[in-house]
């Protein structure tokens, strides 16, 4: 017998009553998004220290880094449908304005997005595949 | 908006080897006080909460929660107060019977709302 199954009956046993033995483990989709998050934290991250040399010491390195950009958003725009894809890059770029106020992404329909983190950016990429499946 | 704090679910790793050592899991009066309490308080949860269910404690060697539905709630309370009347605590005997009432009016709320 496996040991889920022996488990089950002894605290079927103490309890006197049926259980359910939920699985509420990590799934494929927990991975995917944690993955995602670690990789767009570092994109965040790289961004913000450019501009954090541009505004500390003076030093423009955009012209340095624009092809390491312009790599990634290369990736994204392969890997995603557009409006993903566009989500994802203004996250980086154009989610904060200058005061720290959040911008709001708006899709081609016109509806306004808030972003406050990167939980939210992934919720919106999920929904934006739904509606992609209902096309 | 933030959310709400959830309960703590109780985690608990259950490791063997042999069939015996379960068995002894099965005879240990602190696992059945243990287990039994944790459902009480899961069950009051569910209650205040209005949920059909509860989530009695969380096993991770098996990724697995221990989750008991509201029409078992009665037959969980049943065995907590044989339990307690081993046990000679009689004022709890009187807490889980009142409990117990609250599960029956719970329920007939179910039923008429449905």
């Amino acid at each position: 017998m496996d040991q889920k199954k022996e488990i089950k009956e002894v605290i079927e046993q103490i309890l006197g009553s049926n259980i359910t033995m939920r699985f509420d483990g990590h799934d494929e989709e927990d991975k995917l998004k944690s993955e995602f998050i670690k990789v767009m934290t570092a994109f965040e991250e790289v961004w913000q220290r450019q501009n954090d040399i541009d505004i500390k010491y003076g030093a423009d390195f955009s012209t340095y880094d624009d092809p390491f950009f312009r790599v990634i958003e290369g990736f994204i725009n392969f890997c995603f449908d557009d409006v993903a894809g566009e989500a994802i890059i203004f996250y980086i770029y154009g989610r904060k304005t200058d005061g720290d106020e959040i911008n709001p992404f708006v899709d081609p329909n016109g509806k306004e997005y808030y972003f406050n983190n990167l939980d939210e950016l992934w919720e919106f990429l999920l929904f934006w595949a739904e509606e992609m499946m209902r096309l | 908006m933030a959310k709400k704090k959830e309960r703590d679910v109780l985690s608990i790793e259950i490791q063997y080897d042999e069939t015996e050592e379960l068995e002894a899991l099965i005879e240990s009066e602190d696992f059945h006080k243990l287990l039994l309490d944790e459902a009480i308080a899961t069950i009051k949860h569910a209650l205040t909460k209005k949920r059909k269910s509860a989530r009695v404690c969380y096993v991770p060697n098996l990724e697995c929660s221990v989750v008991l539905e509201q029409r078992n709630f009665n037959k969980v309370l049943d065995t907590a107060i044989k339990f307690y009347e081993q046990q000679e605590d009689y004022t709890q005997c009187a807490k889980l019977v009142k409990l117990k009432e609250k599960v029956n009016g719970s329920e007939k709320g179910n039923k008429r709302s449905n």
